[in-house]
């Protein structure tokens, strides 16, 4: 009987007992639930129940069917449709509405994987955070009791305002991972949340070390991927550094699609992946020799003359003329007062072979600043009837003196030489005679791509791999054409991210890189220092300075780091340096709070606990690069147990944060950032935060972002809630054809509309004359050997894994049942039988940083003298509580050309020039360990 | 096909009983974050001395009721709600029983049946203990109302259904945990409690089922549908399903 929940009924009136006060009847008394009220009736029929089948008899139907995907960084974007009775999501599955990406080209959909297929049962699991939780243990002892909002939000909000006025919000970290930043709204949520308050986040696009930095020195962009259409357009693909069998699950048909229509698909890894397993060809390098790889390739795309004359000449700056005294180019202020004193320092000179004289390259010089948009508007790199000369040598007379210059194409000429494969077949292991093939079939191929992950970030030097990738697509004419180019994701630009972030407050949002915040808080020169050697910290730190002295890049050391928020991300599980992060920055932190859905390491070591909504119990936009759909988030049930959206629980702490600045009687602070001054009145934080009152919930921030975002289609929240999926505004089978569409395409222009790169010289720049560049001998990609550990001989790699997301579904049994079940780690059976370990055996991974332990998985697909793991693993699945970052000792290596600076498009750029935090540049050894080593779990 | 019929109930006393029984034993697991359970409890001391078999009940039925608040939530939370490897005993039959398929359904499926429907705030977890509790506590109030035998025979057997297809399958499970984990603390006292008293009323209504359709005439059977129990040890049942072996 709904609203009735104390209805007494006596039995009989002549039956009834009373013992001590206590009346003996029938008292329906319900807390949680209601009935219905012809049920419930005295006297009403009841249902005929005989055995427990009748129960099973009735057709079992849906009460409703929601429109929704997995909000997590692996840019699927799967349009899934979420079932849903009685308040409980009991199943997903793929939802096949996509329509046609093109007559000639696959479509997109049905997308979606394993791991999405098993969240309705993951949500529910026993890893969800359901309530506040506050720390009754020490710091990881697993003791915690469940608090309330209020009184969690409180003790955050002191500790917050304690901080932030007296030291300022500077040393207060809000870290934003991968499961938040491509969440639209609560991305939104969040950089306004900072924005606000001051707090520090440490972007982790470098912090994971995916940054191209490479790719931006040569190009001014990071952005340069297409749609997965785009593989399909490829007539030859180099899979390099990236396994999309396995980690692009809903996107890998577009390769093999591929190659049954004739493309030569050709995977580089030094492991047999199961990408490797489907291609064409499998080119088994050595780790860390990539780069000498690609340096043969060009070296015979040179040698064999397979270069495209006219595009290297207008789109790149290979007949830029360079100094050989200087290695500097030639620029105007170095050939008269007039330019000295303008400081004309992009003005670059080509040698004009039609008269046979020096000529100021088009598209350079004029624009008020060295780089950026003027100069893509009003300049052109049309070469009208210059024909640039490629090779030579000439005299110039220059303020110096009569100087020799030469073109970059020359001087590269030079740099590939030292790569010849015959001599690079020693350092990669790969034949001379197939780096000549492999670069044949790439070079005579068009369109040519190069399909990489972030792997090709990860190491010391990527940046050189980077760039030298580059070089086989732009000297055979490759970058900027459909079907060609070097596919690290696009980013779709969603300005209402930074608009709702600064709506009616302005932009002071202190952002920097999260490799640079942790080398200045976890004392990283100090590891650099016990694990490469006095030289090469002092060298690294010295530059690490300089940059911070010439402001090229900021510095938010001064405060230190004591308060930390973790958001959408397990910031404890995949540091490089683990220990040292942990015993210098983290483990030192006066509070930890986390906002996660689901247990990890980080939260099992925070001090407070807020619970945040699953995929399904949530609002919000997804948008990507590699399909042109914009994706809805929909709430099929309320968040589960006091859960809320990021929105929900941001606006809850800036409530508290304003409630106690007001009980506090504070007045407003002045902060400063980036050189600005910025008022701070926390009083007023939720006022800000939630405009007034205007923003209600997170509906309100997608609707701010699909409003104010070119390229989204001007639908209502509600709409797109009811479809599910809306295919952006100006996208074909490409995301580069319209200008107006949500992606980057700059690169794209460059060439059809021959607009000046935004590089320092306006061109594909591979030429870099920084000093520092000059310096360290990288003005030009070569390969350099990557660092090892002496005494060490194992390199250990990395790759995304089939059955997580990062550490999402990680620990999922049905998923972890279909592996090992628990952290392995892949040996070549000649190491292992070297080291008397069989199959299963449960080995000790170890180097000078640290140990952990795993199952041994005895696997031919390695190679001798390298180990591999899977990432994603947390600490807490394995036996000591440590897990693989534990030996990953190179979060330090910061590596000084990544923070050179004064250099047109050089100089911190966040999220687009900042140093990675690298990954690979180690090496370890293994051993045969006690099976009984180690507790399984750490959790008390 | 086998009949099923109840003799030998005083349907009118019993039915009545243990429905204030299950109702506290729910009172007793209800997370006392969100409602504070004292008041109800301490209406309900004396209890055993009305059901023999929930006897174990009425000193815990005090002992919470004059406990603490506050320590009754930092207990309770710690050893049902949160953990860092979820909660160390959770109190949920499907985290119980390793998200067995079709554990949560078949629990619908007996709500939505019997007209039982929760709260949106609570709809996430009707496999939550105290929940289920609830459900039998309500089945039990349906029978002591019913019309005629016939209606009531439709709750008890369903009572007898769900009680050895769920409650009785796994609350030994989470009472060995608890104990395991904590020993003696006042809620391992209280599960092992309302263990003891689910398992008993448990085989109090399986004796007095019959099978009429017997050649030896009236004959106590156990359900067919119902796992073996041994409930009152405490342990595990020896025959519980294996994944999705009872998937309905």
């Amino acid at each position: 009987m709904t609203g009735d929940r104390d209805q007494h009924v006596q039995i009989t009136a002549s039956r009834r007992v009373v013992l001590h006060g206590l009346a003996a009847t029938a008292a329906l008394s319900t807390r949680y639930g209601s009935v219905a009220a012809a049920t419930a009736d005295a006297g009403a029929a009841a249902p005929a129940y005989r055995r427990f089948e009748d129960v099973l008899r009735n057709k079992w139907t849906w009460d409703r069917v929601a429109h929704g995907t997995h909000g997590t960084n692996c840019a699927g974007t799967c349009a899934f449709n979420v079932y849903i009775r009685k308040g409980i999501v009991w199943r997903e599955e793929q939802q096949g509405m996509y329509g046609a990406s093109g007559a000639d080209v696959p479509d997109y959909g049905p997308r979606g994987c394993q791991k999405g297929l098993r969240h309705a049962r993951y949500m529910y699991g026993p890893q969800r955070i359901l309530y506040p939780m506050k720390r009754v243990g020490g710091r990881g002892s697993g003791r915690w009791e469940r608090v309330s909002w209020e009184d969690a939000t409180n003790a955050i909000a002191d500790k917050f305002l304690d901080l932030a006025t007296t030291a300022g919000p500077e040393c207060i970290s809000y870290g934003s991972g991968t499961q938040m930043s491509v969440k639209l709204a609560s991305s939104a949520s969040l950089s306004r949340f900072a924005n606000i308050t001051g707090v520090t986040v440490p972007e982790f696009y470098s912090g994971v070390g995916d940054l191209p930095t490479g790719v931006y020195m040569t190009l001014g962009q990071v952005y340069t991927g297409d749609t997965m259409a785009a593989v399909f357009k490829s007539r030859c693909c180099l899979v390099w550094m990236s396994n999309p069998a396995v980690t692009r699950i809903p996107d890998a048909h577009f390769f093999w699609e591929a190659k049954y229509n004739g493309t030569k698909v050709i995977a580089i890894s030094p492991e047999f992946t199961p990408t490797a397993l489907h291609s064409n060809h499998w080119v088994n390098v050595r780790p860390g020799t990539d780069t000498a790889l690609a340096m043969a390739m060009v070296d015979v795309i040179l040698e064999e003359k397979l270069y495209d004359v006219p595009y290297i000449s207008e789109q790149t700056d290979m007949p830029f003329l360079v100094r050989l005294d200087t290695r500097e180019f030639l620029r105007e202020e170095h050939l008269g007062i007039i330019g000295k004193l303008a400081v004309r320092e992009n003005v670059y000179y080509l040698w004009d072979e039609a008269t046979g004289a020096m000529v100021r390259a088009p598209g350079t010089g004029l624009a008020e600043k060295p780089v950026g948009r003027d100069r893509r508007r009003f300049e052109t790199l049309d070469l009208g009837a210059i024909r640039p000369a490629l090779e030579g040598r000439w005299k110039v007379r220059t303020l110096d003196g009569e100087v020799e210059v030469t073109t970059v194409f020359e001087l590269l000429k030079q740099r590939a030489a030292r790569h010849r494969p015959e001599a690079m077949a020693g350092v990669t292991g790969v034949s001379a005679a197939v780096i000549r093939k492999t670069a044949r079939m790439f070079a005579t191929a068009k369109p040519a791509m190069i399909y990489t992950g972030y792997a090709a970030c990860k190491w010391q030097h990527g940046d050189l791999l980077q760039r030298a990738m580059l070089l086989m697509l732009s000297l055979t004419g490759n970058v900027g054409i459909e079907g060609g180019g070097i596919q690290f994701g696009n980013a779709p630009r969603v300005r209402g991210i930074g608009g709702f972030a600064a709506a009616g407050i302005g932009p002071a949002l202190r952002m920097i890189s999260g490799t640079t915040w942790d080398y200045d808080h976890a004392n990283l020169k100090e590891l650099n220092r016990r694990m490469y050697g006095d030289e090469l910290a002092d060298t690294y730190d010295r530059y690490y300075k300089e940059s911070i002295r010439e402001d090229w890049f900021p510095d938010y050391s001064g405060a230190g780091w004591r308060m930390a928020f973790f958001a959408g991300e397990n910031g404890a599980n995949w540091r490089a340096g683990s220990r040292q992060w942990r015993k210098e920055g983290f483990d030192r932190l006066e509070m930890i709070v986390v906002l996660a859905p689901d247990m990890g390491v980080t939260a099992h070591n925070a001090d407070y606990i807020l619970p945040i909504a699953h995929h399904y119990e949530r609002a919000d936009l997804m948008l990507q690069s590699r399909i042109p759909y914009i994706q809805v988030l929909d709430i099929a049930v309320p968040p589960l147990g006091e859960s809320v959206d990021d929105w929900e629980a941001n606006r809850r702490l800036a409530a508290a944060i304003s409630r106690r600045a007001k009980e506090r009687g504070l007045s407003a602070v002045h902060d400063e950032v980036d050189g600005r001054s910025v008022r701070r009145d926390y009083a007023r934080t939720h006022d800000y935060y939630t405009m007034d009152g205007r923003i209600k919930s997170v509906k309100d921030v997608a609707q701010f972002i699909i409003n104010t975002t070119p390229g989204i289609p001007k639908v209502s929240f509600a709409e797109l809630a009811a479809r599910g999926i809306i295919r952006v505004d100006h996208s074909g089978s490409s995301a580069w054809e319209h200008e107006e569409s949500p992606y980057h395409h700059e690169i794209v222009e460059s060439v059809r509309e021959k607009k000046p790169y935004e590089t320092f010289t306006g061109r594909q720049q591979f030429y870099v004359d920084h000093e520092w560049f000059i310096r360290f001998d990288e003005a030009l990609p070569a390969h350099r050997a990557p660092l090892e550990n002496q005494g060490f001989p194992l390199r250990m790699l990395m790759g995304h894994a089939r059955h997580s997301i990062h550490s999402m579904w990680r620990d999922d049994p049905l998923l972890l049942s279909l592996q090992r079940g628990e952290p392995d780690v892949y040996v070549n059976p000649q190491d292992a039988a070297a080291r008397g370990v069989a199959d299963g055996d449960l080995i000790r991974i170890f180097n000078p940083a640290g140990e952990f332990f795993a199952q041994a998985h005895v696997s031919s697909g390695m190679q001798p003298g390298m180990i591999f793991s899977y990432h994603g693993w947390d600490p807490m699945q394995y036996r000591t509580g440590e897990n693989f970052s534990a030996v990953v000792c190179t979060a330090g290596l910061i590596k000084p050309t990544t923070m050179a600076g004064d250099y047109g498009h050089l100089g911190y750029r966040p999220l687009a020039y900042a140093p990675n935090q690298t990954y690979r540049d180690f090496t370890c050894d293994f051993a045969r360990a006690d099976p009984d080593t180690g507790r399984r779990t750490v959790a008390a | 096909m086998t009949g099923r019929s109840v003799t030998g109930r005083q349907v009118a006393e019993t039915a009545a009983l243990r429905c204030l029984c299950y109702a506290a034993c729910s009172e007793l697991l209800a997370s006392p974050h969100e409602v504070d359970p004292r008041p109800a409890l301490r209406e309900r001391i004396g209890l055993g001395e009305a059901v023999p078999h929930a006897r174990a009940l009425d000193p815990l039925l005090a002992e919470v009721s004059g406990a603490e608040l506050a320590r009754l939530r930092a207990e309770y939370s710690g050893l049902f709600e949160v953990g860092s490897q979820g909660p160390p005993a959770p109190i949920r039959e499907d985290l119980q029983t390793g998200q067995r398929a079709g554990t949560r359904e078949e629990v619908v499926r007996f709500y939505d049946y019997f007209g039982y429907t929760l709260d949106d705030k609570f709809a996430w977890q009707p496999d939550h203990l105290s929940v289920e509790l609830e459900f039998m506590h309500y089945l039990c109030y349906r029978e002591a109302q019913a019309a005629d035998e016939a209606d009531a025979l439709s709750f008890q057997l369903a009572q007898a259904d769900f009680s050895g297809r769920h409650l009785a399958s796994w609350v030994p499970q989470l009472a060995a945990n608890v104990d395991q984990i904590a020993a003696g603390s006042l809620y391992a006292r209280v599960v092992a409690a309302v263990q003891e008293f689910i398992a008993t009323d448990h085989d109090w209504q399986l004796g007095t089922i019959v099978d009429a359709g017997a050649a030896s005439g009236a004959t106590p059977v156990r359900p067919e549908s119902s796992p073996r129990v041994s409930g009152r040890t405490g342990v595990a049942p020896e025959a519980a399903p294996a994944d999705g072996g009872d998937e309905p």
